[in-house]
Formats: structure tokens, sequence, C-alpha cells
């Protein structure tokens, strides 16, 4: 794998190669694993949202190409008889990352931003957290009916200080 | 070469939508040149499921992190805060809170009050008007009575009545028995005008408002203007002003949106680029007769560049607040420190901006690297507990005039069409900083009296420098100002500068409805004198 970013797109227009998106799905699910009602990000489209964003963002290919090799190599000298990331356990797998993210501060926070930002913008989890999606045309428009009571504000007429005459 | 208009007006943001308006609906031929393009509502991310993620992109404030074709560089190699603006019609009010506090009286005469900076050549009551009159013409929820500042004409729009976020700061706020006040917006709860629909809460209005709720120069003031006639060209991106013979402005070179380079002749031109854009074109307009760049006799273009420093100050609650419903940054604004204090430390103040909070991919990525929220088992607890739990207060410090802080031009950036890009050389002034650290512990003292069990703060965000004044600053001395108290430069007759560009002091407030109230006062004078400046 070349993590300098210049590799070319995969013929379907995505960026990752079939192994990298399951090594990242794989990895994603110990960054975002399921928990009561929040599913697990690989049942979300938080891998693919990645790859999108890769395609699109040739600025993130480096860092993430580069911390999925990371990982990669890391997994093999765990791992030397070669079973791969997703058949670790998964406190191994913890492990690994925790390694990768001390030995690669900037490419795992990337890898990690955009792993947060595919997971919530998935409107399965933002069905579970409660939030529109989108938010428009429904929004929360109860919320600005024009009642503001205006007695709320007595104290405030009452004590604050005038503003300076000039 | 293009027709001769009347008027040439340079950016079709919050202050050159003002003048074009005006001048139009007086009769005049107007052409408005804008590098950036209409946005289509339909495209705005709001209206999409993974709408957060072009808070990343296309929708980032930072046009260094956006870089889309209309945008230009800025070197901020030696600023610790990012400028931020938009490029398009309707401009960094696109990017925007809406909240519009105004100057107080006191703000004007810095100098005589306080022995700092300088006064303003005008006073808030020759201003007065105008705020009234922009504040009717765009819409503005709020309420007036606020015993803190001056008498305000009746909002067109009362508030929503506090809802969880806002009972939990007035909490706070009664307890301490501060000031606080329902913020004046500029958006609208019913429909109002044409084609705008009342704000329905959705929340991002700084990554634009999908449905014309907020009142942004797009959706107010530059569709009047064509419709009173005023010509609007997009993706215009202006090289330099050109001169006649007389040393007065004859229009202004730009590309086309097919990269050809097009004269537009006018008789009057007016600059409306904000306190980065503005500068840069008049450094970028030498001549034999101006080699430092034009209107600079003074060497005070670029110079005494202000933001607004920002602290963001956030407190984390038990309780469900849904604080992240609702317009962003118009909830309520504490103006308890406003004036100057000695015992602060520093002269002059800051506000208290209470605001929203983060949305589902803002919670987890936290401020920064270091607070992202942690992966693994933990993940999804610790969202729980931050999202809609938590509360910002924005400290938004007055930033006094300094002329080391300055717009220069790069001499190693361009932008796409070779023109030199800005630099930026700012530092925070001590002043700035005393005010940021007191107004730090005052948030915090704030949000624990409101009921936080954590507060953690930014000493700086870097990420905040949506307001960009001072780099043409007014006065009546033409060796230590580019413009005059009606913002018409003083070394070039038929040049006006409407922008941010011409404030003199910050204030310690957001200042579009200021640009606004000043642009129409400009134009209003322009009106009445335009035989007498015109070229």
């Amino acid at each position: 794998m070349n993590a300098t970013g210049s590799r070319p797109d995969q013929p379907n227009g995505t960026v990752l190669t079939a192994d990298e998106l399951s090594l990242l799905r794989s990895v994603q699910d110990r960054l975002v694993p399921g928990d009561g009602q929040m599913p697990p990000a690989h049942a979300t489209g938080a891998a693919i949202a990645v790859d999108t964003y890769l395609a699109e963002r040739t600025e993130l290919r480096a860092p993430i190409l580069g911390v999925l090799r990371a990982i990669s190599i890391a997994t093999a000298v765990h791992d030397p008889a070669h079973a791969g990331f997703a058949h670790l356990d998964g406190d191994v797998q913890d492990e690994i990352l925790h390694k990768v993210e001390a030995s690669e501060p900037e490419w795992f926070d990337c890898l990690l931003v955009q792993t947060y930002t595919g997971y919530y913008t998935d409107p399965t989890v933002q069905a579970v957290i409660g939030v529109p999606s989108p938010l428009q045309p429904a929004g929360y428009a109860s919320m600005m009916q024009p009642t503001f009571d205006e007695r709320r504000l007595d104290r405030v007429r009452a004590t604050a200080r005038p503003w300076r005459e000039a | 070469m293009t027709d001769l208009a009347d008027v040439l007006v340079i950016g079709a943001g919050a202050s050159g939508a003002v003048v074009a308006w005006a001048l139009a609906r007086a009769g005049r031929k107007v052409v408005i040149l804008e590098q950036g393009d209409w946005i289509d509502p339909s495209t705005y991310p709001q209206h999409r499921a993974d709408w957060e993620r072009f808070r990343q992109t296309t929708f980032n404030r930072d046009p260094n992190v956006r870089k889309l074709p209309e945008d230009y560089p800025v070197d901020v190699t030696d600023s610790p805060i990012d400028p931020l603006m938009f490029n398009a019609v309707g401009g960094s009010t696109i990017h925007w809170t809406g909240h519009i506090p105004r100057f107080r009286p006191s703000d004007f005469r810095v100098k005589t009050l306080d022995g700092v900076a300088d006064d303003w050549p005008l006073d808030y009551w020759e201003l007065e008007p105008y705020y009234d009159a922009n504040d009717a013409y765009i819409g503005v929820t709020g309420l007036n009575g606020d015993p803190s500042n001056p008498p305000r004409t009746p909002r067109t729009f009362v508030p929503p009545a506090l809802d969880a976020t806002g009972e939990a700061y007035v909490r706070g706020l009664e307890k301490l028995g501060w000031h606080w006040w329902p913020s004046d917006a500029a958006l609208i709860t019913r429909p109002h005008g044409t084609g705008r629909l009342g704000c329905n809460g959705c929340g991002p209005c700084d990554i634009g408002c999908p449905i014309g709720a907020m009142s942004s120069a797009h959706v107010t003031y530059v569709p009047d203007a064509i419709r009173h006639g005023a010509t609007l060209i997009t993706r215009a991106r202006v090289r330099e002003l050109v001169l006649d013979d007389r040393g007065l402005v004859a229009g202004a070179a730009y590309y086309d949106r097919d990269g050809h380079l097009q004269v537009q002749r006018a008789r009057v031109t007016v600059l409306g680029a904000n306190g980065i854009g503005t500068p840069r074109l008049l450094l970028n307009s030498k001549s034999a007769r101006f080699p430092s760049g034009l209107a600079n006799s003074s060497d005070q273009v670029g110079r005494n560049f202000m933001f607004h420093p920002v602290a963001v100050v956030r407190g984390v609650f038990e309780e469900h607040l849904n604080s992240h419903q609702g317009p962003v940054g118009a909830l309520i604004n504490s103006q308890e420190f406003y004036e100057t204090d000695p015992a602060r430390g520093a002269l002059r103040g800051y506000q208290l901006q209470l605001v929203r909070d983060s949305q589902p991919v803002g919670a987890a990525l936290g401020r920064g690297p270091g607070r992202r929220l942690p992966w693994g088992k933990g993940h999804h607890e610790a969202h729980r507990k931050e999202f809609s739990h938590g509360l910002t207060i924005v400290v938004m410090a007055e930033d006094l005039p300094e002329s080391h802080n300055r717009v220069t031009l790069s001499t190693t950036n361009t932008d796409a069409h070779g023109i030199p890009a800005a630099k930026l050389t700012y530092t925070l002034s001590q002043n700035s900083r005393a005010l940021l650290d007191h107004g730090i512990a005052r948030a915090t003292e704030l949000l624990e009296a409101s009921g936080a069990h954590t507060v953690t703060h930014d000493r700086l965000t870097r990420v905040a420098g949506w307001h960009l004044m001072g780099t043409t600053r007014m006065g009546t001395d033409p060796s230590n100002s580019v413009v005059d108290r009606w913002g018409r430069a003083h070394d070039v007759g038929n040049l006006f500068i409407v922008d941010g560009s011409i404030f003199v002091t910050s204030a310690p407030v957001n200042p579009t409805t200021t640009i606004q109230a000043l642009a129409r006062r400009t134009a209003d004078w322009l009106v009445d004198h335009f035989e007498e400046v015109a070229g």
C-alpha cells in the first residue's frame, strides 16, 4: 500500500481496495462498537462514508491510508500467523490500535474524526439519537413559537447597570 | 470594456448589498461584482442526512480549509487566530449566527472615556436611525427595553419562550444577579419579505439558512437591489482598481467566470469586501500615483486590524438540555462586563454570548485533538453524557487597534487568478488577554451557578476570527486614517469603503448590524451628494 495519497482510485470510483475496506470496518467496530440501541460501526455506512470522503478529499488519503497500513504492520507483528486484524481477540485489537494511536497520533486522529463523522451522519444512528434526518424541512419548529414571557426580565430591568452616556 | 455605471459595488455581502440597494432604489445605475456565486437553497447541507460533514469541506467557514475556486488564501502563519469569511452572494452573512447587538454610545468615544485608541468621527445618535431602519428592513427577532442599551424601536418579532437551554443559563444569571437579555437576532420567526420562511429552529445557522429565515444579505438587500435595477455579476474576481488621469477611480479590472480580464467602469466605486479583502484590493492597486497602494498615503491601509478575540467556555450538565436545538448563536447576551472597569486590570470590556451547543458529530469530535470523545467501549456512554448536555459561552473581547496588527500582501501565495493573497500579522494584546482571562473566570462562574458539573475552556479559540475590522479606518485626519466620516477615501474622492475595515474601534459585540447601519448612512449621503463626488 502506498501511503502517499498518490495511488490511483479503484475502478469503481472509490479509493479503498476491498481488503482495506474490510480492515477499516473491523477497525471502526473497535472505535465505535455497538451499545444497546446504538449500532456498531459496521452496521452503518461509516466505512463507505470514509471511502467517499477519500474520493472527494485527496488530503485525507495519506493519513487514512497511512494509518491503515500502520495497523496492518502492527497486526503482523502481533500475529505471526497472519490471520488478520479481524480475527484477533478484541482486547488484542484494542492494544494494536492504542499502539498505532501513540505512534501515529495525527493519522489516527484523522481516522477517528472521519469515523465519527461517518457514523453520526448515518440515518440509522440519527434515528436512535433522535435528531431529524435530514434537519430540514422539519427542524424543531415547535420551539420557535413567539411566546417569550417578558416578566422574566423584571429583575434585570430593576438592577442592570445603565449604559454610559457619551 | 463595459458600459459606464454610476456606482460600482465590489462585494455582495453585508455592506456592499446595502449600498447597491440604496443607490439602485435612488435610480442610479449600479453594478455589483461578487467573486462568489449564488448558493442554490436546495444545496444547503441541512437538506442531507450527512450535513455535518460539510462543516469540514465546502461549508467550512475558513477559506484556507474550504479552498473553493472563489476563495482566496490568507497567510496565517503569523496569527494565532484564523480569519473566517465566505465568498458568495450574501458574503459572510451566509456563515453567520445572526447575533446582532448594537454598539453602545460609549463605543464611539473610547479615547475620551478611557484614554485609549481613538474616538469615532460620529456618535451613536447619528447612527441610531440607520440601526432602526436596517432592523426594520431585514427583520429582527428580539425585545426592546434593555436598560443597559439605549432604547430602540420595537423588534419585528417576539423571541420564543426560553427553552431548556435558555432556562439553564437564566438559572445561573439570576443567581449571580447579572445582566442578560434575549439576543437581537437577524432572523424571522414568521414569513417576512419575499420567499422567506420563519425559522424552524433546525440549528446550524452558521452554515447558512436553507429557508431564508436568517436575515442574510442574499435574501434581503441583494434581491431588492436587483429588483430596483442593479446588475449583479458573479464569479467576478477583482484584480485591481483602475484610475483615470485625474487620479480618481475609473472602475475595476476583474476576471470573469471564464477567466477573461474585463474592466467595469464607474463614476463612483464602493468597496464592501471585508476587513481583509478590502485592504488586499487597495494594496494590489498600485500605480505611479499611488505606489504603496490606492488610498494609502497615510500608510494606514491594512493596519490596525482587529478581531474579536474569543475564548470558548463550555459546561456539561447532568440534565438533558436539548442544546442542539434552535438557532445556534442567537439566544441570550450578557453585557454585565461590557463597560470599562479598572478592577479587571484591563480597559474596555467583553460580552458573554450564550449560545447553543454541538450537534452529534460536533459532540463526538469535541474542540480539536485531545478533546475527542474516547473511542471504544466507553464511547457511547461519553456521547450520551455530552450530546445535548452542554452549554457554550463565547467570551468576546473588545480588541483595540494596534498599528502592527495588519494585513499585507503575501509574497508567496496567490489566488487562483495569480493575484497576491493576503497575509495577516496579528498578536493578541495584553489588554485583550486580560479581558479574556477575566471573561473565562466569569463564564466558568456562570456555568457552575447554572449547575454544570464540568467546565472546560479554550484560552484563545483559533477558529474564531469571524469579525475583521479596522484596516482602512475612519477619521478626520488624512495622515492617520483612510476614509472620512462618510467612508469616503481621503486620497480618492470617488472611492468609498463600507465594510468593517472602516471601524475605528471594535466594541465587544458582533459587528454586522453596525456595518449595515454605517453602509446605509453612507448610501444616504451618496444619494444626496452623488454629482459632487462622482468622477
